[in-house]
This record gives structure tokens, sequence and C-alpha cells, in this order.
């Protein structure tokens, strides 16, 4: 098992490092360079120091091992388009809004995609999986963004149930009930392409648990149906499942910058779409490596719940 | 065992007989390939179809209901939607083909390297194709827009650069399973070269898989462009896409809210059509796939 961990730990690294490489490169074949994370009005003495601190007048060598110790440091710089903010800085005031939303779709993604895959399973081509597989399918389709404006167009402007943008009302003290109807619309929109996937996945790997030996052995010691499904293939249909937050994951936090910029959410998918559309190069960039390197870490949190669910993987 | 006769027999049959009875049961897929035929044509066609300009501002014709002029109105500019929806359907399909194929062409190189030539680069490529799969890739998208900017070109190189690692894996276990086969030795001791093995014998055999996920990532490409044209950072204004489509539709949202229906729904069938499409050409193509599910 402590092998497995620190195989896991050691590839969370790699991951990471490829990450700064990818960045560093992007930079350094961007037109101007590493200059297009300086803001064109500081002064020269400024520029100066911030090229030194770049490493511009150094071979290319060194400037990677200069980004490299500044990103592992939060060093992302200062923005440009928000007066020379710190960009951590920023990143860690959008970072609670961010997580959540993302919490909330995938708890969403988790306590509605598992059990609907469960149920399409055990009713396998009969009219209830074919309903749901289908809605799956649509669910994939559907561009998150548009479901997001009908969501609005219904439930706003026709029905004028929810808030169509924001996190909470201004002014007076939010309720939770005030919290809860905000969260509703962005929750349900970020998660639908992500239950999609873990029905989908939930169901072929129950399908191909119920084929396995064991399963079988327990039907011919008379077993219940019921006790079957919960006591055997369960336990052991859930653990691909557990991949699935690792694909999940990547797919929420990228849907987030879709799902906050029309809910106007105050998150840090907001901000990067803002960043991009200034060309706010900095900003971008820190927000991109920060958010790769939590959904790195998140996925090696996630990881380490394997020897829990499996146990052969402890006594690998 | 009745399994074994019907899989003996789908086999029998010719390969058209066998598309058209996967359409017939596969009505979604049978109903997408109508559908990407008859956008395709009137796409292709446009120039010559008798429609209003996309693009030209009228400020008196804002909001028109649908008339025999402007067959589903007109939007906040006065600009005809039948019109912009076309010719948004041509830049959108078009970024979806040529970034799904770009993403292919991407994805064989580097699988049938990787499985090729095995040990350290290999190990390399693998470890990118994972590093890459578990970030969120959208972001790197933002990255590269906000550096080069948004055209049509650096959409479809950066999206098909951002998709490649799913298929190439795939590629890559192609190759591993035919690359000790009697014909690959045979063809190595005739004197081919590695670069003739690996384009000319073990890549070909991948090409059913690479066909199904062309038209699934045609469908793909098709769902992130639009997502980007709608941030505005994809397909700019004048020039109409579904997505960018959808931007301005958002502001109008409360008066005129059938505006944000029209483009998000040709998106949606597109997607459709193409998922359901690569479903049908796997059963199809894909001998490993056939019999399982229909």
């Amino acid at each position: 098992m402590f092998s497995y961990i620190l195989r896991r730990l050691l590839s969370s690294l790699v991951v990471l490092f490829i990450v700064v490489t990818i960045t560093f490169f992007m930079i350094q074949i961007a037109p101007g360079g590493l200059s297009i994370l300086m803001r064109p009005d500081i002064t020269a003495e400024e520029a100066a120091r911030l090229a030194r601190n770049l490493g511009l007048d150094r071979p290319p060598h060194v400037q990677y091992l200069n980004w490299l110790r500044n990103v592992l440091t939060g060093d992302f710089g200062q923005s440009l388009a928000y007066g020379g903010r710190s960009v951590l800085e920023m990143v860690i005031e959008r970072l609670p809004a961010t997580m959540y939303l993302g919490l909330s779709a995938m708890l969403l993604t988790l306590i509605l995609g598992i059990p609907t895959g469960i149920i399409a399973a055990r009713n396998q081509n009969n009219a209830i999986d074919q309903v749901l597989s289908f809605f799956s399918f649509l669910g994939l389709a559907t561009p998150n963004f548009w479901l997001g404006i009908m969501f609005i167009v219904l439930f706003s402007v026709e029905l004028n149930w929810l808030p169509a943008s924001g996190i909470r009302s201004t002014g007076a003290e939010s309720s939770l009930w005030d919290r809860i109807r905000h969260l509703l619309m962005p929750a349900v929109v970020l998660g639908t392409s992500s239950v999609a996937t873990i029905v989908r996945y939930t169901r072929s790997s129950w399908l191909e648990t119920m084929r396995l030996d064991y399963v079988l052995v327990a039907q011919s010691k008379g077993l219940s149906r019921r006790k079957i499904d919960y006591k055997h293939i369960l336990r052991n249909a859930i653990i691909p499942v557990v991949t699935v937050f690792g694909i999940a994951l990547p797919r929420i936090v990228g849907g987030a910058a879709v799902v906050e910029t029309l809910f106007s959410w105050p998150g840090l998918g907001q901000l990067a779409v803002d960043a991009a559309l200034r060309r706010d190069t900095p900003l971008i960039l820190g927000v991109t490596i920060f958010i790769s390197a939590a959904v790195i870490f998140s996925n090696l949190l996630v990881d380490m719940l394997y020897p829990i669910l499996d146990p052969r993987i402890r006594y690998e | 065992m009745s399994n074994v006769s019907l899989k003996k027999s789908t086999h029998s049959r010719n390969f058209w007989r066998r598309a058209r009875l996967l359409l017939r049961r596969n009505k979604l897929a049978a109903f997408g390939l109508v559908y990407i035929l008859l956008i395709t044509i009137t796409v292709l066609i446009e120039p010559w179809l008798p429609l209003g300009s996309p693009t030209r501002i009228s400020l008196l014709d804002q909001f028109l209901p649908p008339s025999l002029e402007h067959p589903l109105g007109t939007d906040e500019n006065g600009r005809d939607v039948l019109a912009r929806l076309i010719v948004g359907g041509r830049i959108s399909l078009a970024v979806g083909v040529a970034g799904a194929v770009l993403t292919v062409l991407i994805a064989s190189t580097v699988g049938v390297i990787s499985g090729f030539f095995g040990g350290i680069v290999d190990q390399l490529f693998m470890r990118l194709v994972d590093g890459l799969m578990s970030i969120p890739t959208f972001f790197f998208l933002l990255v590269i827009v906000a550096i080069w900017g948004s055209s049509p070109t650096v959409l479809v190189l950066s999206l098909a650069l951002t998709r490649w690692m799913a298929v190439a894996r795939l590629v890559r276990s192609e190759v591993l399973r035919f690359k000790n086969q009697e014909f690959v030795t045979a063809a190595r001791s005739l004197g081919a070269s590695n670069v003739r093995l690996m384009f000319r014998h073990l890549l070909p055999q991948a090409v059913p898989s690479l066909i199904v996920a062309t038209s699934i990532n045609v469908g793909v490409v098709m769902l992130i462009e639009a997502a980007l044209s709608f941030l505005g950072l994809g397909i700019l204004p004048p020039t109409p896409s579904w997505g960018n489509m959808l931007t301005d539709s958002q502001y109008y949202i409360w008066y005129a809210p059938h505006l944000a229906v029209y483009p998000g729904l040709m998106i949606l069938f597109s997607v459709l059509a193409f998922n359901s499409i690569g479903d049908v050409l796997r059963d199809l193509l894909d001998p490993r796939m056939q019999g399982s599910e229909p």
C-alpha cells in the first residue's frame, strides 16, 4: 500500500511538472515572449527589475528554472488589467465561490449519477433503461451554456422562481434559502454532463461485475436478488466509479468557466474568462496553473480512497 | 447459444445491408445522418439561396416576426435569423470537422510512434497523455486565445492540441495488438523501414477506430467551439456562429427568448447526430465490439 501511495504521489508531481512546462513553452513561443507578462505602462526601472526576476537576459534553461521557482512559490506575477494586483491574491479571493459551486455539482453528480446508473443496469434493455440511457446521451450532447440560458428563460423569465445571477442577493443579510436558490441552476447546469458520464459508467461497470463468477456463486447459493445486488455487486461495481471522479473533476472545473460567466458567479472560472477577454496573460496563466494544481491534488486525495474501497491494493 | 449463430449471420451479411440494419435499429443515428446531410448541403448551397444578409445591420427591422422574407424573423440588429443560422452552421461545421481530423492526425502519429517503439518513448508519451487527461484543458484554451487571439485557425489548432490524448491511447493499443503479428514480421524481413511499418502496415489496422473517433470528436469539438464563441473567445462577430449567436441572444432574453432557442437546438442536434453516427460506425466497423450491444 505504501508503494501504491508513493506511486500516485510521484505521478501527481509529474503531471504538475508537465503543466508548468507547457505554460512555459506557451509563453516562450508567444509573440513577444516573456514580455507578455509585463504591463506596458510600468517605468523603465520596474521593467528592468521584472526582466531580471523573469530572467529575460538569461539563457532559456535559467528562464525555465526561474519560471519553475516562481510558480512553485505561488508567485504568478501581477495582473495587467487589474492595476497590478497580485495574481495569487486574486485567485485565493475567488477560490471559495468556485469550490462551493464545484463541490455542489460534484455532490449532485454522485448522488444522482450512481443510483441512476444502477437503476439503468438493473433494468438492462427494458423501457426504464432505454429512457435513462437516452437522457444520459442527451446530457452529453447539450451545450451547458445553452442549457443555462434555457433554464433562465424558464425559471427566471417565465416562472420567476429562481434568480438568474449571482451567488446571493445583495443588500440585506442573505438566508440559507436564498443561497440555495442562487446555487440551484448553476450547480445543475454544471453537473449535467458529469451526471450523464457517471450514469453510463456506473451502468457498464455494474453489468460487467454482474457477469463475474462470484456473482454466479451467490446466485446458485439461492441468495435473493436484493442481497446479491447490494451486498455483492455494489461493492465491486463502485470501485471503477471512483475513477469517474477523476474524469468528472476536470469536466466540472472546465465547465465552471462557462457556467460562472453565464450566471455571474464570482469564482475562478469567471475570472479566467475575464482575464482571457482582456488579454491579461499573467492572470489567466496564474488561474490555469493554480486550478490544474488543485485538480491534480484532489485526484491524489481521491486515489487515497482506493485502498479503502479495494482491499486488494492494501496487500500489493 | 443463439448468440453465436446471430453473430455468424451478422458477419456474413455484406457491409451495406448491415449498415441499413443498424440504422433501422438506431433511429437516432438514422435521423442524425439525414440531419447532417441536410445541414451540409444547405450550408454549401447557401450563396444561391434567396436569403437576407446575415451581417447587414438594419435597425428598422429589429425583432421582426417570421414572414416570407424572413422565415425565422430577425434578431436585435435586424439581421435575418435563418441566414445567420446557415452561415453560422458552415463555420461551426468546418471548425468541427477540421478540428476532429487534426485531432485524429496528431493522435495517430503519437499513438503509432508510442506503440511501435515502446520503452522510454512510450513511457514519456503515455505520461503526457495521463497528465493532459487529468487537467481541465478548457483553461489552456483560454490561455491560448488570450495570447494569440482567436481566429478559426487558432481554434482548430488549439482544440486539436487539447483533445488528441484519448485517441492516441486507442491507436497505441491497436498497434500493440498487431505489432508482433506475422504480417508485420514479414514486411520487416522484406526490408520495410520503421516508418513504412508504422504508417503502411500498423496504422491502417486502427482505421476503423479512427473513423469512429473522428465522428464523435466532430461533435465534441463543435461543443467546445460553441462554448468559446459564446464567451466571446471563439468565432468573433460580425461572423455569425451558433455559439456567438447565443451570446447576443442572452442580452435580449427577457424580450426575445426565442432567439436563444434556434442556435442551441442546432448545436444539440449536431452533437447528438455525430455521437449517434459514431455509435453506429462502431458497431459497423469495430470487429471487437460486434454483437455486444445494439
